[in-house]
């Protein structure tokens, strides 16, 4: 490879100008334009949008996860190893990517009862994930590992259930589960797409205080994919809102909350109901994503956008730095700029 | 529940199932309005005292009820007799069910090595010529009369180039058989089991170690076999096909990559995942062999059960139709049993 790659000092994960395509019979679907963001270690960052906004994409596409007839068309996803050394995930061999995923790249996937095999139980998924990086390993050994991950992670008597196949859990327990077996390796950066999605509102706060716990032990950082802005306030450091496969505005969350610049981010915040006040009508954001098989050329939300003016149609509005760290891309801000 | 009590109440359900299979063929058979005596009996031997005893043996005077239950009393004690090779069906049955055993065996080998691995490879070279020509050998191999297949076969392998016979079928000798024959007054169960097994001659080779018996064999019926595995195992393939790219495209696949596991550990978990709808197809087809394919037996000239049955129905030899569909269902009962244990074995998901 030409050239030593680098990253700014602390971060873990840097994505630049990536573009993912589907290549569809009906057209080229554009479902993730020129993303960028980064995520420090330590860190956690969230990822919101309405669903098919293509935030699953996006982190797919971090470690090629993504299947024909999509495909990665450009961009650079620089990861710092765990031995320090800095790599473009797009570029690197199969086998070195391959030891990267489950190991120092962790996904916790959206739907657990998809994403386990119904023919292996809970403690082969967690012996598989360990002993595709470590090489052969007893299965005892494996199995204490699968016990106490399941115990991490508040599964009730994990003895018993880390023989139990998937189909013998309730939902809450399979997620658990997924989170557990992603958790296998310890890994530095995690990939959580939705990950309480499928939990009672107690055991949702206990998994988000386990994660925080064990990013500060392991200095992991994590992207978190969500669409409930509860949990982002919560535990998200920074947030990257995207709308129809691009970053509309990113920045602290704070930031974010008590002062959203797009229009878009403005009426999602608004959408969510106050539990204090009596609500006459749920809020809602009028239309729908546009269709992403030959997008608009200009602002891909001004169909939905209150403010819209002839610009936005036209020509795609640049990234504005409202204040440090805060950025939107929004006509609005370059006028008053 | 523990798998022996899976079994034995499987077995309990095949009770049902056979007297209805029984009952039903009896009445269609029943239905038909001819003198199936006269039938039997033939031109010559024809005359009005003859007819009577044999109707009066098969109780044809009696009412139809009556008769069924002369009938499957006569079956499940051994005694039903061929009314027109005046012998004991299940002689006959068991010495051509042997034989059909063989050609199924050596069938469902060329079923199997032909349509698993074109399934594989129609999977791994999706929408490629590959995988084109497998979808065309699937449709003609469903669509094609099979007596053209096994024509061209035989021009192409017997007369042209001479490699297998189509008369006979080799038998180990005849101190290995009355050895066999022999063994259930010696040995209390397994005896028996192992003359049931000896009727197949191929497995009587191997018993008494004349291993030629079983060459000798694949050299006479490779011929059907690879005419059987060739009609059907394009089939086979697209079953292979379609399961093994719908579990790749499920997303514990996608789970088990971003898991970082091998390519060959993701592949154990496609193919396992691939195989059930596999196995049910692959029963279903042994079970056909095993119920004797007509067509193949005749152009083939093979002595199994296929042919006895279709030569029972020309005559309208309720005895033998009875005995043999008998042993049909009883075939597809124990398959459908095996299938099922399998299943149980690869999905956890069906525990009995």
């Amino acid at each position: 490879m030409e050239g030593k790659l680098e990253l700014p000092e602390g971060v873990v994960l840097k994505v630049e100008d990536l573009v993912v395509k589907f290549y569809t019979y009906s057209g080229v679907v554009h479902a993730v334009s020129k993303v960028s963001f980064y995520v420090k270690e330590g860190e956690t960052v969230a990822l919101v949008g309405e669903t098919g906004c293509g935030k699953s994409v996006t982190t797919r596409a971090l470690t090629r996860l993504i299947e024909s007839p999509g495909r990665i068309e450009e961009g650079r996803v620089l990861f710092r190893r765990r031995n320090g050394e800095v790599v473009d995930l797009l570029k690197v061999d199969f086998e070195t990517l391959r030891q990267i995923r489950g190991n120092e790249i962790a996904y916790i996937f959206q739907d657990p009862t998809s994403a386990l095999d119904p023919l292996y139980t809970i403690g082969f998924h967690i012996h598989e994930t360990i002993e595709a990086h470590v090489g052969k390993i007893p299965k005892k050994e494996t199995l204490r590992r699968g016990i106490e991950l399941l115990r991490q992670v508040l599964i009730p008597s994990p003895e018993v259930r880390v023989k139990n196949y998937p189909h013998e859990m309730s939902g809450g327990m399979r997620q658990r589960s997924v989170i557990a077996i992603s958790l296998s390796n310890n890994p530095r950066l995690l990939i959580a797409d939705e990950p309480t999605t499928n939990l009672d509102v107690t055991v949702q706060a206990q998994i988000l205080d386990l994660l925080e716990k064990l990013q500060e032990q392991y200095k992991m950082g994590m992207i978190l994919i969500t669409h409930n802005l509860g949990i982002v306030a919560e535990v998200a450091d920074r947030v990257y809102v995207m709308y129809a496969g691009k970053i509309v505005e990113e920045g602290k969350t704070e930031q974010i909350f008590y002062n959203p610049q797009h229009p878009y981010t403005k009426l999602l915040l608004r959408a969510v109901p106050d539990p204090t006040k009596k609500i006459e009508k749920l809020e809602s954001i009028p239309g729908v994503i546009p269709s992403l098989i030959n997008p608009p050329p200009g602002c891909r939300f001004t169909d939905r956008c209150p403010y819209a003016m002839d610009k936005c149609r036209r020509e795609e509005p640049p990234l504005i730095e409202v204040e440090p760290g805060h950025k939107a891309t929004c006509w609005l801000l370059v006028k008053r700029g | 529940m523990g798998l022996g009590t899976f079994i034995a109440r499987r077995i309990l359900t095949f009770i049902p199932t056979l007297i209805g299979v029984l009952l039903i063929t009896y009445l269609i058979a029943y239905a038909i309005p001819t003198d199936p005596v006269r039938a039997w009996v033939g031109e010559k031997l024809m005359n009005p005292q003859t007819l009577e005893q044999i109707k009066a043996k098969y109780k044809f005077n009696a009412p139809w009820y009556e008769q069924f239950a002369f009938l499957v009393q006569q079956l499940l004690t051994g005694q039903l007799e061929d009314p027109i090779r005046h012998r004991n069906v299940f002689d006959e049955i068991s010495n051509r069910f042997g034989v059909t055993v063989e050609v199924a065996i050596v069938g469902f080998l060329f079923l199997v090595a032909i349509g698993i691995p074109l399934g594989l490879l129609a999977a791994i070279y999706k929408d490629t010529p590959i995988d084109f020509a497998v979808r065309i050998m699937a449709l003609v191999g469903s669509s094609l009369p099979s007596f053209v297949l096994y024509y061209f076969l035989i021009l192409l392998l017997f007369t042209q180039f001479r490699t297998t016979y189509l008369a006979g079928i080799p038998e180990p000798s005849l101190t290995c058989r009355l050895s066999i024959a022999s063994w259930p007054e010696s040995i209390p169960v397994l005896g028996h089991i192992g003359a049931a097994l000896g009727k197949v001659p191929m497995f009587a080779g191997i018993m008494c170690g004349e291993f030629d018996v079983v060459g000798e064999t694949f050299k006479r019926l490779y011929l059907p076999g690879l005419a059987l595995g060739l009609l059907n195992g394009g089939f086979i393939a697209r079953i292979v096909r379609n399961s093994l790219l719908d579990a790749l495209s499920a997303e514990f696949i996608t789970y088990a990559k971003a898991r970082g596991l091998r390519k060959l550990s993701v592949w154990k978990h496609a193919l396992k995942n691939a195989m059930v709808p596999v196995v049910t197809v692959l029963g279903l087809n042994f079970g056909g062999l095993l119920s004797g394919a007509i067509i193949a037996e005749t152009v083939f000239n093979i002595p199994g059960i296929g042919r006895y049955m279709y030569e029972a129905i020309l005559r309208l030899n309720f005895p033998v139709i009875i005995a043999c569909t008998f042993l049909v269902a009883l075939v597809y009962v124990t398959i459908n049993l095996v299938v099922d244990i399998l299943y149980a074995i690869i999905d956890p998901r069906i525990r009995y």
